[in-house]
């Protein structure tokens, strides 16, 4: 499970956040709507334990992230808007690096499987990630953040750079993680993503949650639709 | 962390096998390690030859006259004006010179060995000079000036650093300029481990191939053999001023700023601590303290020489007795040779006396050099570290001031037996002549240098752990603030 209890972060005199307060429950995908500068990138450093909140409380999996950064980060997966990996390593050389990174003892077959299962063509596996595009990049950043079966998953708006195809597949896998029991939080711009990989979405504007929807029950133009009045009226 | 650990070994074994560069460096530094310690080497080598030809000529001419005693004539037969029962050629004949063995650690940390005097004559009528004008061979013995050396001891204070710099840039600022840093952050237990194993890992390349210098300089030398607590101290400050450079390069990256800023910052580290630091402190010191060459006491004792020589001899006979209660001036009146003779003990003794005061002026004037030095060994830590190596291999100042000192007592101990027998007014017989060239084995000069460098030392690492400690503090405020990881 992820949660944020009224938490609240500002910056200086900025205010980032204002007492938000979220829950994504095991096996669950949340979207996080909201325009630039509205906190999303805020919420997640706050959930990866990047940032301490000013108030409030954050917590993944029952551990609190500012109490026992250690042991809270040890039940988290990060996917960030751009993953970056060594570039003079291999796919299979990443994923054995940062699996090491966080204790894990995994097979090489296995980890070749992941690779695959996450998307990546086998031939790639063995090739410097120097040579990848963003999507086969996200591919393998995937692969990392699932590897040590993290309890959450959280992304930080992961389709952003990727062609539709790219985009489908990866709101693919986020549904299958979430399927095998994570709780998965998505930043993201992309509505129809949304859409089609979260079970709810809420929207935030000016570190303020402003409305919750459930997307099955809505067309991909109905939510946009929503989306941008929020946009009109908190402007 | 142990796993941890290894993971990290084995990820920088595959960033060093793909990076020429740092492969490169590494190869550079350890063909330097090796050619300073041929080079120096071949210094030691050098030297060694010199001390064994002049030991041969000292036995061949102190044979030559034992023979003459031995056949109970004065002296060659083509030369009959040379008498070796009298003091001036029994003087002469008893060849021999206060050399300055060299500690098989020289040869890893040269120091002034190449440019000061490593050998003097041991004569009480002729002075103890450093060189022979009328002998070219011996030419190479007088002071030389600085012209630098590339022996080990500059490898491991000036070049190590350009190393761990190479090696250590972009530990964790390449994550930071990738931006994998946060990648890492969520997947590793502890980021602080993962932080200090990442930098203590270039650190550790380092150190082993600086060991692997130590060691093979060790065998190469001798030293590992024949002076093993000096090598083991050697080699334990070459670790520590590593750790130091290390600690230095740590604070640096603890900043958390790109690779290339780290760099410039190393690069000025480097720039101020290697190059702006040792030369200004040299500048200022030299200015405040100027250096005296041999040059200069040669010509100040040469004057002082002609002046005792042509002055009259009973400006210094009352001294000359008074120092030596055992002797007094013949009731007698001698002959005229004995008498001459007696008077060219009084004017060398007082001679002497001048050398010894010049040669106490200029060791405490060194002294006071070293103290001012000594005063910025704070900030000044390549030169405290190269200085103290050379301590350690006998080739600093302070070396040659004991050698020095070995001289003026060889040169006294003549004296004093020239002085006696001459009061005695009796022929040298062979015993006698035997006396005046036995002397204790020349000692060699290699020391522990005081505590004083190493706690200079110690001193700039705490610093550096402290600023490390402060510079993380400052980037996790700046994190938290700004929200840029």
């Amino acid at each position: 499970m992820i949660a944020t209890q009224a938490v609240s972060k500002s910056y200086g005199s900025t205010q980032a956040l204002q007492a938000l307060t979220l829950t994504v429950e095991p096996g669950e995908v949340l979207g996080l709507l909201g325009p630039n500068g509205a906190g999303k990138t805020t919420t997640i450093h706050l959930l990866a334990g990047f940032l301490k909140p000013d108030s409030g409380s954050v917590v993944i999996d029952g551990v609190d992230v500012v109490k026992n950064p250690d042991e809270a980060r040890s039940r988290l997966g990060y996917i960030p808007e751009n993953v970056a990996l060594y570039p003079f390593l291999s796919a299979m050389e990443n994923l054995q690096h940062f699996s090491s990174l966080a204790g894990l003892k995994v097979p090489r077959d296995e980890m070749a499987r992941k690779l695959v299962h996450c998307g990546l063509a086998p031939e790639a596996i063995h090739r410097r990630v120097s040579t990848f595009s963003k999507g086969m990049r996200q591919k393998v950043g995937i692969a990392i953040a699932t590897s040590k079966n993290a309890r959450a998953l959280i992304l930080d708006e992961p389709a952003s750079g990727l062609d539709p195809h790219a985009s489908h597949e990866l709101s693919m896998l986020v549904r299958k993680v979430a399927d095998e029991g994570a709780a998965v939080l998505m930043a993201t711009h992309d509505l129809f993503r949304a859409k089609e990989s979260c079970d709810r979405v809420v929207i935030v504007q000016g570190g303020k949650l402003v409305q919750e929807i459930d997307p099955a029950s809505l067309s991909a133009n109905d939510l946009e639709a929503i989306y941008l009045k929020q946009m009109e009226s908190g402007s | 962390m142990i796993a941890l650990f290894f993971n990290l070994v084995r990820f920088e074994i595959q960033r060093l096998g793909r990076s020429p560069m740092r492969l490169a460096a590494m190869v550079v530094f350890l063909l330097c390690g090796f050619y300073a310690i041929s080079s120096g080497l071949h210094h030691v080598n050098d030297w060694q030859e010199t001390l064994k030809e002049l030991s041969q000529r000292d036995d061949s001419r102190r044979t030559e006259a034992i023979g003459w005693f031995d056949d109970q004539v004065s002296g060659p037969d083509d030369r009959d004006w040379i008498d070796v029962t009298t003091i001036r050629y029994a003087d002469r004949y008893a060849s021999a010179h206060a050399v300055m063995e060299p500690e098989p650690l020289a040869a890893l940390a040269i120091g002034l060995s190449d440019i000061r005097s490593t050998w003097a004559v041991v004569s009480a009528t002729m002075g103890a000079e450093p060189f022979r004008t009328s002998d070219p061979s011996t030419l190479g013995n007088a002071e030389k000036l600085l012209s630098g050396n590339f022996d080990l001891a500059f490898v491991l204070a000036y070049l190590m650093p350009l190393l761990l710099l190479v090696l250590m840039f972009d530990v964790s600022s390449m994550e930071r300029d990738l931006g994998i840093l946060r990648t890492v952050r969520t997947q590793t237990a502890s980021p602080k481990a993962w932080w200090l194993l990442r930098v203590s890992l270039p650190i550790l390349v380092v150190l082993i191939l600086v060991g692997t210098l130590l060691v093979v300089g060790g065998i190469w030398t001798g030293a590992l053999e024949e002076s093993f607590e000096l090598w083991k101290t050697f080699s334990l400050a070459s670790l520590g001023y590593v750790l130091l450079w290390g600690l230095l390069y740590a604070a640096v990256l603890s900043a958390g700023t790109g690779s290339s800023t780290a760099a410039l910052w190393m690069v000025g580290l480097w720039i101020s601590f290697c190059v702006l630091v040792p030369a200004a402190v040299r500048q200022v010191v030299s200015s405040l303290q100027p250096n005296l060459y041999a040059s200069e006491l040669t010509t100040v004792l040469r004057a002082e020489r002609y002046e005792i020589l042509l002055g009259e001899v009973e400006t210094y006979a009352p001294g000359f007795y008074a120092a030596r209660p055992q002797i007094s001036p013949p009731a007698e009146a001698p002959d005229r040779a004995n008498q001459s003779s007696m008077d060219r003990m009084i004017r060398e003794a007082a001679f002497f006396d001048e050398v010894a005061l010049v040669s106490a002026k200029t060791a405490k004037r060194e002294a006071v050099r070293e103290g001012a030095v000594s005063l910025f060994g704070w900030i000044n830590p390549a030169y405290v570290f190269q200085n103290s190596l050379c301590v350690l291999a006998g080739t600093e100042s302070v070396n040659f001031r004991a050698h020095r000192n070995d001289i003026l007592a060889a040169v006294q101990k003549r004296l004093e037996s020239l002085i006696t027998l001459q009061w005695k007014m009796e022929p040298i017989e062979k015993p006698a002549f035997e006396t005046l060239f036995a002397h204790e084995n020349w000692r060699r000069h290699g020391k522990t240098p005081q505590q004083t460098p190493l706690i200079q030392g110690a001193s700039l690492g705490v610093v550096a752990i402290f600023m490390t400690a402060l510079l993380s503090r400052n980037k996790r405020a700046r994190e938290r603030k700004t929200g840029v990881v």
